[in-house]
Parts: C-alpha cells; structure tokens; sequence
C-alpha cells in the first residue's frame, strides 16, 4: 500500500502547511472537488511513479489552491510582500505545495514490494485537472477551507488512465 | 590582520541546489539565521549549474534536494565527489522518504537527510554541527586505528617521502566503500616476498589521491592537479609517485609472523563499479583507511585491506 493511514495523512497536512505558510491550518477528509468555474484556482499534479511490472496503473497528487492561499504562501516562502510575487513565483510556490503536501500522503516505501517514487510537479490547466479527475479513481481528498472560502485542496489519484499522466511529463 | 583574524572574516559558504526558488528562499533564510558573522550563499535550480558553481567555488556545506529535473541529487552529488577536488560536506533537504535510497545518500556521503517539511530550528542546529561558528570540525566518533594493518605514523612517514615538500593531513577515517572512491583508482595488489599468487593485500588509492601525489611531488598547480582528477586514463608517468608509495610502504602492512614481508606485484587502474573490489572492500580480514588532505589542493583517499 502507498497511501499512509488517513490519520496520519490529517495529523501531517497541517503542520506541512506551517512549514509553507508559517501558521498551521486545519485539513479535513473531503468528498472529491474539482476546479470550480470563475474561481482564480492554481492547478497542480505531480506524477506517482510505480516500477511498471508491480503497478499497472498510474497514479498521481493533484492540488487546487487559490490565488489568495497562494500568495500567503509565496510572501512567507519568499519572504517578500505579496504583491511583488510574479507569476512565476507563484507557479514555484504551487509546485512545491503539492511536493510537500504529497509526501504527507504518499509513502514512497513501506516496507513491501511496492516502491512508489514522486515525480516532478508540474502545473496543469483547469481542464487538464478535471479531465484527470474524470479518468481516475480518487483515493483520497483532503480539504482546508479559509473564513473566507477559498480552499486548498490535495487528492491522490489512482487507476488513472495512463495517456493522460504521461502527457505531463 | 593576522592569518587568524583572516580565517574569522571569511564568509561561510553554503551552495544551496533547489529546483524551487522558494525553498531555496527557505533556506537561505534558515542560514542567515543560524549566527555566523557573515555567509556567502549561491544557488542552483539543476545540478548541472551547481555542478558549474562549484568550478570555481568551494563551499562550507552543500545542501540540496533529492527530485530534481535531469540529474537528481543523489546522482549530483556523486558528480561532485568525482569532479570536485574537495571533500565538500553535503546534506540533504528533500520530501523523499525511501529508506534505501536515503541510506545510499549517506553511502555516497551525506551527512544528513532532513525530510521536508522541517522547522528551521531542525535546519539551523544540522547547519551549525556539521559547519560550526567556531570553525573547528564537526564532532564525529573517533576511528579506532588499534587493529589498523598499517599505522598513521608509518602511512604518513610514506606520504612524507612521496611528497617532500607539501604540507598535507592524514586522517584516519571510517572504512571506505566503493562508493566513497572516485570514478577510477589505482589498486596494488601485494604479494608474500613478491609471489604474484595468492594476493594477500590490496591498496586503493583514488584518483584524487594518485593526482595529489603526482601534483605534489612534481610542483605542479592546483589547476593542473584537478585536470588529473577527473581523467579515466593516466599516462604511467603521472601513476608513478603513487606506484612508489604503493611500493614502499608494503614492508609495513602487518603480516603473520610466519610470512614473508609483501610485495606490490600489480598496479592498476580500475573503476569503481569493478565488482570484487566493492565485495573486497565489504569483506576482508583488515584494514587501514585514511584521507589525504592537501589544503588549496584537494583531499583523497588511501585503504589498504588484507584478504
């Protein structure tokens, strides 16, 4: 198995968001979410690579996080005001997000035959993602949500269809 | 301003290797917390720009990140033990978790694996250990050299001879692996009163330590001495002072009373990868392992196992 228990997952994603933004957050298990139309949402995955021969599907970490959250996280990343960050800073931030988030969820070896390694996160558009979704099992979703709504979202797809997460390497 | 007061004000130098420029801004920030009177901190996103950093600086410590595009790190820094002419001390800051994978980090010298996320305080206090404000050396177990197959005083009397005139360390250090060696070496293999069969000893010297010796004993510079380091195959002219030592030193590698003094019987220059030097190195019945630093120079290694 290469998902960690779902209380582990819960008890790591928050201070892993500390280490990002500076404060801890609340995760919780969620239902699956996909990108919401008109929402200013980054969209991220990051590949899950399984030797072919043991796993013989694909799997991979999608993240969703607003703008908002984003730029917390890139002004306490960088150490600069938010309003300076650039896009591409933003793109950096959103990446590495979904690397820590990840690994707060995906155990690269427990032990058992099955040694899973992460990819490179890349950024998606927000129809990528949800045709990602739409062709994968979600195993697991995770959600933060801020007083203000926006949300931070990290889900760990499985049995995707293979074309699909070869397409973003 | 003496030579002491000199050492004080230079800078610490960190090379920090991140494909994120954010956690490369964490980072930073963590070094500039840590207390030093002032630091130097350059910064790759690939290996291969580290790699090119690295030409022309020499760093206190080396922190870098494991998932990496092109070259990962672990195989960045096993580039830069055969490229660098240092030992550079280098650590680890990544979200990889494999136990495997994290122990052949260490195997290849890593000091220290840090799992992302980490507090800075984690950071600051592996930072200062392995690169202390004081400048002295890290705090490491002391090698027992009581069984050694050769003594320090003898290898470094040895190395006196091969390069006269060079100031130079010896240190004994934990037992090497093939992993610790450079892309090539030169192995000598030892015979009882220079019968070529059964062998009964072998030295290893990397290249690092064959281009010291050559360098050293010849006059040649720093530059000349690093072009050596990375080379596959060297003329004899060059494995000569190293040959030499080999040849020396043989009458003080510890045999049974019974025996006759070794010989050196072959040198040659090997890879790391050939199998049975790495199962000799696992599995022998003694050892002597030293670095060889030659500072402005480089620093290589020197074991001799019996078998």
């Amino acid at each position: 198995m290469y998902l960690l228990p779902k209380a582990e997952m819960s008890g790591r994603l928050g201070p892993a968001w500390a280490f990002l933004s500076g404060y801890p957050r609340e995760f919780v298990e969620s239902v699956p979410q996909s990108p919401r139309a008109g929402e200013r949402e980054h969209t991220v995955v990051m590949p899950v690579e399984a030797p072919k021969d043991i796993v013989d599907h694909a799997m991979a970490v999608g993240l969703l996080m607003h703008t908002s959250d984003a730029m917390e996280v890139g002004s306490f990343m960088f150490g600069m005001p938010a309003d300076q960050l650039t896009p591409e800073d933003l793109r950096d931030v959103c990446m590495e997000t979904c690397n820590v988030l990840g690994s707060c969820m995906v155990i690269s070896d427990d032990g058992s035959s099955v040694g899973v390694e992460l990819g490179l996160p890349k950024e998606v558009s927000a129809e990528y993602f949800s045709e990602l979704q739409s062709k994968a099992t979600v195993s697991v979703t995770f959600v933060s949500e801020s007083k203000t709504g926006n949300r931070v979202v990290i889900t760990v797809f499985d049995a995707i269809d293979l074309s699909i997460v070869e397409s973003i390497k | 301003m003496s030579v002491a007061d000199t050492a004080q004000a230079e800078p610490f130098r960190f090379l920090v290797v991140d494909d994120s420029r954010a956690i490369q801004s964490i980072i930073r920030r963590v070094l500039e917390a840590v207390g030093y009177p002032s630091i130097e901190v350059r910064v790759a996103s690939e290996a291969e720009k580290a790699l090119e950093i690295l030409a022309e600086f020499t760093p206190d410590l080396v922190i870098t990140d494991w998932h990496m595009p092109k070259m990962t790190g672990l195989e960045f820094v096993k580039a830069m033990h055969n490229e660098s002419p240092y030992d550079i001390p280098v650590g680890f800051v990544t979200t990889e978790s494999n136990p495997t994978k994290l122990e052949e980090a260490r195997q290849n010298g890593a000091l220290f694996v840090l799992n992302k996320p980490f507090n800075d305080v984690e950071l600051i206090s592996l930072v200062k250990y392995w690169v202390p404000i004081d400048r002295s050396k890290p705090k490491v177990p002391p090698v027992d050299t009581s069984k050694y197959i050769i003594s320090l005083e003898s290898a470094e009397q040895h190395i006196k001879n091969a390069i006269p005139s060079v100031s130079f360390e010896l240190t004994p250090c934990a037992p090497l692996i093939s992993n610790n060696l450079t892309a090539h070496n030169l192995l000598g293999l030892y015979g009882f009163g220079g019968q070529s069969q059964p062998v009964a000893a072998l030295a290893v010297l990397d290249m690092k330590a064959v281009a010291l010796m050559w360098g050293c004993a010849s006059g040649e510079s720093a530059t000349a001495i690093k072009e050596v380091m990375r080379k596959a195959e060297l003329e004899d002219s060059i494995l000569m002072a190293a040959r030499r030592f080999m040849e020396e030193i043989a009458k003080t590698i510890a045999t049974p009373a019974d025996k006759e003094p070794l010989a050196l019987t072959r040198s040659s220059v090997v890879a790391q990868s050939f199998r049975r030097l790495g199962e000799i190195m696992d599995n022998n019945h003694g050892r002597a392992d030293f670095t060889l630093n030659v500072p402005g120079f480089g620093t290589g290694h020197i074991c001799f196992l019996t078998v």
